[in-house]
């Protein structure tokens, strides 16, 4: 019994491993922003998971009060980062999508799609209401700029 | 068992190192801070891997909850303080500087 629980806690942790290797090179080498926060989230995110529930395996692998308990501690771990880190992920993204920052396209040469966040334009000062005023003529004004060209 | 443990704590420290290289190039303010909110994460799965190679994981567990807890407000704080004051590259971003 306590071989099996061992060998489960250990095929949990280095799969987990596997997931964080996933993780690590994609952030290291895909090209973008939103990319990279695509590796980030999920490899993150399952690699925590599955180790903490091999954590988990392994301190239940001698059964007491204390280990149950402690056990219990580390689920509980493993559910607050599957709850806060797609959370957090995703208003990380938001921000860098206000903020602008250009997303990789296939015609790279002068290809930066115009996606919209309110920070694209120029317009630092003022509340967002004036800002989104003055976003839509300036979206016009570049569009029939595009179309004249 | 232990063995397999201190592998998987060297293996988890070791590819930390290329996430350490994304918060030293990374382009944006953002980039960085995603990298910091995994290595967080990571250091909360390590500190419970430390405390099963040290016999005393009633007490690392703990640790590893305030950890993850913090971790967790800082990156709010950082994208809300990022979401509405500066834009991301630290300069006007290159898009305005193409449409101006």
């Amino acid at each position: 019994m306590d071989e099996i629980l061992n060998g489960l806690s250990i095929i949990l942790i280095f799969s987990g491993l596997i997931f964080f290797m996933g993780a690590s090179v994609g952030l290291m080498r895909f090209p973008d922003f939103y990319t990279r926060m695509h590796a980030a989230g999920k490899g993150d995110t399952l690699s925590t998971i599955l180790i903490t529930a091999g954590m988990a395996v392994q301190v239940l692998s001698h059964f007491d009060v204390v280990s149950l308990f402690v056990a219990i501690k580390i689920i509980a771990i493993a559910v607050l980062i599957m709850l806060t880190s797609p959370t957090s992920t995703h208003l990380l993204m938001k921000a860098g999508y206000d903020d602008g920052i250009d997303p990789v396209t296939s015609s790279d040469k002068d290809g930066i799609i115009d996606l919209g966040g309110p920070f694209i334009k120029g317009s630092q000062s003022g509340d967002s209401e004036s800002k989104v005023k003055k976003k839509i003529p300036s979206k016009k004004k570049s569009a029939a700029r595009r179309n004249s060209v | 068992m232990e063995i397999a443990l201190m592998v998987a704590g060297i293996c988890l420290f070791l590819m930390m190192i290329p996430i350490m290289c994304r918060i030293i190039i990374g382009p944006t303010a953002i980039d960085r801070i995603v990298a910091v909110n995994v290595i967080g994460t990571k250091t909360a799965v390590l500190l419970i891997i430390i405390g099963a190679l040290f016999d005393n994981v009633s007490m690392f567990v703990d640790f590893a909850i305030a950890y993850a807890a913090l971790n967790f407000l800082g990156s709010l704080a950082a994208s809300r303080y990022f979401n509405r004051t500066r834009p991301a590259y630290g300069k006007r971003s290159s898009m305005e500087v193409k449409g101006s």
